[in-house]
Parts: structure tokens; C-alpha cells; sequence
């Protein structure tokens, strides 16, 4: 989204004019000085078939040097009135925390090794993002923490996604259950979203948005600490967007209902999984959403860009003083 | 008052060695083909001299062969015609002034005209305007004469037209004369010689060329030019062409040999004058040449 422009737009017209007038008075002055020695019948050489092969040599030399020197003049006037670009552009500043907050309860387990198949090919292509993922069922466990070390965050995934399929390697020796049975219950989602949400109470970094992906399908089956609107309640005093993925949405049930009601008060959003929506679909969309909270302003730079003119004005320098050598102006 | 004659007297006290006084004795041959009777005093005799001259009892009574020589011999009228425009202000072979090459040649030349009894008369001209100074032999005029061709010769002046002066002159000198030119590097032309024929049959004609600047930068220390006759301006690239130099040097050294060869064939004797210093030997030089011409 680049707007040319020439900063100092007046610069050209007034070197122009500036040395329009140098030239004539260049001209002028060379007409009216007689410099060196007066000579008489300059017939003797003048009248010689070879003087004028040699004159209309200089004339030539001269008008490509005069060419090179016009040229090279508005050449400069040009660089002299900077052309620059502006620029307005938003999407180096695209910076979130993003934490995937999933419900590991045996219902969950495949829609949540879809939601990792596709942050493991978002992570690919981030700069400057974080992501972290926290699990939970009866009691929540941190996966890992916000990071933007892609690789780590890729290779995390792919073994929670693995795990998740059951897919794991013979020699990885790993349960990702591990850690999320210690209270009383199941898909204790209140408690989740709310140890989620307060992952984000201790960071600084309050102008970058936050966002929690949360997939539930908010089957509550326990005695839970917080209930799923308090959890909510700490969401919004932390900033932080929830968005909720329900792949059991069966239109109108209350627990959806709930669900959809909480991640709306939070200012982000719910979606029912069904099979018109997949995963990535929905990923897309929120962080659609998400751009829209971007705070920082557009920022409007203005860059110089002389482009290639400037080597071009150096090989034209070259070339006025390679033809003025030439013809011992 | 007398500085332009001081100057020539001083150029001449410099060069006052024999052929000096040699010139001053008016060893010049008389124009004159048939003999005043008006035995005027002997000489020595010197190549050229007709043997016919030759005091006989004289040399008898001598070592060395003695020759007579009669008023009429001695009484020259010396016109002097020189080109006053522009050209003549132009620069001179040598780096100076071709006026004040010019000018000492013509002084030198009637001072001894004077010393040696004959009269001087001028005409200097330009494409505008003729001076005539009628002729004269006193120092004072001589004087006069080299002042007013310092006044006229200026880069101001009208441009040159030797011909037309030289016209003027064919047309209103009656009285046989020695009629010295007093030019520069020009072309020949076929006008110039007919003009120059016309004189020559009345007159005894000298030609001197003063010799033009060179127009060719041959060193890094040549200095910058322009021509006297409003000519475009010579770029330094052209003046320091190696080929066109040579073609430079084959042009002039072309002209001045026509006008060497057509002048001889006229019968006029020339003479070259690049500088002042050259101005006594060219002078010595051109009155030798003009006593062996065809007679």
C-alpha cells in the first residue's frame, strides 16, 4: 500500500529554473567573453576539410554531453525533492497471545486434535505471536506456556495432537492425561477457563491482545470452583477475548446456550461445530475477529526512495567528466 | 616625444654589427634605370654593384674596387603601404603584438630610408578608411607616421582589406616608387596578384609578411584564442588534434609558399617577420634579395 510522492515537491521546479538559468548565463557569458590572445585569419585553419571533421566531432561530444548533463540535472532536482512512499501498513503490529484452552475429557479428544492440526500450521507461518496451550478436564494443566518459540510450539502440538489420535511413536513415552484427574469430576470447564484466563494476570504486556480459544462442549460433570460465568468474570477483567469451539451443539440446549452467552460477554465469540464448519474455518474467522482489536493505530511512514536513481546520477557524473575529459573543456 | 623612433633607434644600436651599418650606407639598388650625372661621391664596390659603375682610375689608385654613385641613385621615394584593420592588432608568431612587430619594421625600414636621403611617404589602410601620409624625411614625420599607425591599429579597428588599400594605391601613386607592403600570413589570391602586377610595373615592389600567431595548441601551456574577425570561438578539443595539427602545418606552410613563389614570379622580393628580434636580419635579408631580382 505504497503512495508516491515527492516530499519536497517545490525543490524540482526551483532546481530546474535554478539551473536553466546557470546554463543560459553559462552561455551568455561564454558568448560575450573574448578570453586569450586575439588571432588574425583563422581561414588558415578553419578553411581545411579536416577542421570540420574535427568540429563536428567536438559538436557531437558536446551535445551528448550536454544530453548527459540535462539529464543528470533533472535527475538530480528529482532526488532532491526526495520522492518518497508512504506507507500505511497495520500487519507488522499484528501481535497476539493466543492460549488453546482444551477440554481433554474423552468427548473432546478428536476435535481438539483438529484444532492442534491447524495452530501447528498457523505457528509455521507467525512472527511475533504467542501461543500457549493449557488442558484440562478435572483439574487444568499447563501444556505450555505463552511463547513464540515456533518450533517448540510446533513440536508440542504435533505430540498433544499425536497423543490425542493415539498415534504416538513407539519410544514416546507419553500421556496427556497425566495431571488432569485430580479433583472431583470431569470437564470441570469453570475451572479451566478460569486457570486459563489467569494465565494472562501475570503478564505485562497489556496492549497486546488476548485471545483464548476455548473447546468445550461445556459438559459439566463435578463440583467445579468456579462456575463457567465467574470464570468469564476473570476473562474480561484480564482483557482476554474468549472464543468457544462446541462440537456437540444440539440448537438450544441449555449448556450451549451458557457456553455461547459467556464467550459473547467476554466480547468474543462461540461456534457450533457442525459439519457445515471445520475447524480451520473457524480458526480463520477468529482471528478475524481478533484483527479488529488490533489498538495500535495505523502507522503512516514515510520512507525516501530515491530507488535506482541514485547509481544512475553516479554513472552520469562519471559520464560528464569522462566526455568533458574528452573534449579538454 | 620621439618614443616609437627611440625604439627603433634602440633596436638597432642592439643589432649595430656590420651588416647595420651595411644597410645604412644604402646598399640598395637605385630604381631608377637610367643615370643622374650628378656625381655624388664613391663607394666600395659590393656584389650587385654593375661593373659598368665601377670608377676605374679610382680603383687604381685603390686596393679595392671603387664605384661611383650619383644623386639619383640616392633619392628614393619609399611608400610604404600597410594594413591598419584588425588583423594587424591580432597576435604575432612570436607572442606579440603583430602591430608592434609591424611597426618597428616599418620604422626601422624608413629610418634608414631617412638617413640615407629618401623620402617616406604611407598609406595605411583598412576596409573603411585610407590614411595617406604624403611622403617626407625628417624624423619628426617618421614619427608622426608610426604614431598614427599606433592610434589606428587597434582589436577595434574595421577589418582588414589589404587589397582595396593596395587598389587605392595602384590608382594614385604616379611617381615611381619603391613601394613596400606591409602585410600578414593572407591568402594569395588571384585579385591580390593582379593587383600586385599592376603595381609592379611602375613600381619597385617589397613585401613583407608579419607572421600570423599559430592556432594550434601544441602544449599544455598554449594560451586560449579568438579571432579578431568575430570568427566562432576554437574549442581546446580541436585546437590539440594531433591530425588536424599536421593538416594545420601542411595549410600554412602551402600558403606561404604560393605567396613566396607567385611574389617571385612577379618579381617581388618577400620576407617573412615572425618577431621583432627577427625584424633587422629579414629587413637585411629582403633588400639583398630585392638588389638580385630579375632586373
Amino acid at each position: 500500500m505504497d503512495v508516491g510522492l515527492l516530499l519536497w515537491w517545490w525543490m524540482l521546479p526551483a532546481l530546474l529554473i535554478v539551473g536553466g538559468v546557470v546554463g543560459v548565463l553559462a552561455v551568455v557569458r561564454r558568448r560575450r567573453a573574448e578570453r586569450g590572445k586575439p588571432v588574425a585569419h583563422m581561414d588558415r585553419l578553419t578553411a581545411l576539410p579536416r577542421y570540420r571533421a574535427a568540429f563536428a566531432r567536438y559538436r557531437a561530444w558536446t551535445a551528448l554531453g550536454l544530453v548527459v548533463l540535462i539529464v543528470g540535472g533533472v535527475g538530480t532536482a528529482f532526488i532532491a525533492a526526495r520522492p518518497a512512499a508512504v506507507n500505511a501498513n497495520q500487519n507488522d503490529d499484528y501481535k497476539r497471545d493466543i492460549l488453546l484452552c482444551l477440554d481433554v475429557s474423552g468427548s473432546m479428544v478428536d476435535v481438539d486434535a483438529e484444532i492442534l492440526g491447524v495452530f501447528q500450521q498457523i505457528a509455521q507461518g507467525l512472527d511475533g505471536e504467542r501461543i500457549g496451550m493449557r488442558i484440562f478436564d478435572a483439574s487444568s494443566v499447563m501444556a505450555f506456556p505463552l511463547t513464540s518459540d515456533y518450533d517448540y510450539i510446533v513440536e508440542q502440538l504435533g505430540r498433544y495432537q499425536r497423543a490425542f489420535q493415539g498415534t504416538l511413536g513407539p519410544d514416546e513415552q507419553f500421556s496427556y492425561a497425566a495431571g488432569t484427574a485430580n479433583g472431583n469430576g470431569a470437564s470441570l470447564v469453570g475451572d479451566g477457563l478460569a486457570s486459563c484466563a489467569l494465565d494472562f494476570a501475570d503478564t505485562d504486556d497489556t496492549d497486546r491482545p488476548r485471545s483464548i480459544i476455548l473447546a468445550t462442549d461445556n459438559m459439566v460433570n463435578g463440583q467445579q470452583i468456579f462456575s463457567l460465568e465467574q470464570a468469564g468474570q476473570l476473562a474480561i477483567d484480564n482483557d482476554v477475548r474468549v472464543y468457544a469451539i462446541n462440537p456437540f451443539d444440539w440448537g438450544g440446549d441449555p449448556v450451549s446456550a451458557q457456553l455461547q452467552n459467556v464467550a459473547e460477554t467476554t466480547g468474543g465469540a462461540y461456534f457450533a461445530l457442525d459439519f457445515a464448519d471445520t475447524v480451520a474455518n473457524i480458526v480463520e474467522r477468529v482471528n478475524a475477529i481478533e484483527a479488529g482489536y488490533i489498538e495500535t493505530p495505523p502507522e503512516v511512514q514515510i520512507v525516501d526512495r530515491p530507488g535506482p536513481l541514485l547509481p544512475i546520477l553516479m554513472v552520469l557524473v562519471i559520464g560528464i567528466c569522462l566526455v568533458a575529459w574528452r573534449v579538454r573543456l | 616625444m620621439q618614443r616609437r623612433l627611440q625604439k627603433v633607434k634602440t633596436k638597432m644600436a642592439i643589432h649595430a654589427h656590420r651588416r647595420t651599418f651595411e644597410l645604412l650606407d644604402g646598399n640598395y639598388q637605385s630604381i631608377h634605370h637610367g643615370r643622374s650625372h650628378d656625381f655624388d661621391d664613391l663607394r666600395e664596390y659590393a656584389p650587385g654593384d654593375e661593373v659598368k659603375d665601377i670608377d676605374w682610375k679610382a680603383t687604381a689608385r685603390s686596393t679595392t674596387p671603387l664605384v661611383k654613385r650619383y644623386i639619383a641613385s640616392r633619392q628614393h621615394n619609399v611608400i610604404v603601404v600597410v594594413d591598419t584593420g584588425r588583423n594587424m592588432a591580432a597576435t604575432a608568431e612570436s607572442g606579440e603584438s603583430k602591430e608592434d612587430v609591424a611597426i618597428q619594421t616599418i620604422g626601422i625600414l624608413s629610418y634608414l630610408a631617412i638617413k640615407h636621403g629618401d623620402r617616406v611617404a604611407m598609406y595605411a589602410g583598412n576596409a573603411e578608411h585610407t590614411g595617406f601620409t604624403p611622403e617626407g624625411g625628417s624624423e619628426a614625420h617618421l614619427e608622426r607616421m608610426l604614431r598614427m599607425l599606433d592610434d589606428q591599429i587597434s582589436l577595434d579597428a574595421p577589418d582588414s582589406d589589404l587589397q582595396h588599400v593596395l587598389e587605392q594605391v595602384a590608382k594614385s601613386v604616379r611617381r615611381r616608387s619603391l613601394v613596400v607592403i606591409v602585410a600578414d600570413d593572407l591568402a594569395y589570391t588571384r585579385e591580390l596578384d593582379q593587383v600586385l602586377g599592376r603595381l609592379h610595373v611602375r613600381h619597385e615592389v617589397l613585401w613583407i609578411s608579419i607572421g600570423d600567431a599559430d592556432l594550434m595548441a601544441r602544449d599544455a601551456k598554449a594560451p586560449d584564442i579568438f579571432g579578431v574577425a568575430g570568427d566562432a570561438p576554437l574549442p581546446d578539443y580541436v585546437r590539440r588534434d594531433k591530425r588536424l595539427m599536421r593538416a594545420f602545418d601542411e595549410g600554412i606552410a602551402q600558403r606561404r609558399r604560393t605567396l613566396q613563389q607567385e611574389l617571385l614570379s612577379l618579381g617581388v622580393a618577400a620576407e617573412r617577420i615572425p618577431s621583432s628580434d627577427e625584424v633587422i636580419p629579414a629587413l637585411f635579408r629582403l633588400l639583398e634579395r630585392h638588389r638580385r631580382v630579375r632586373r
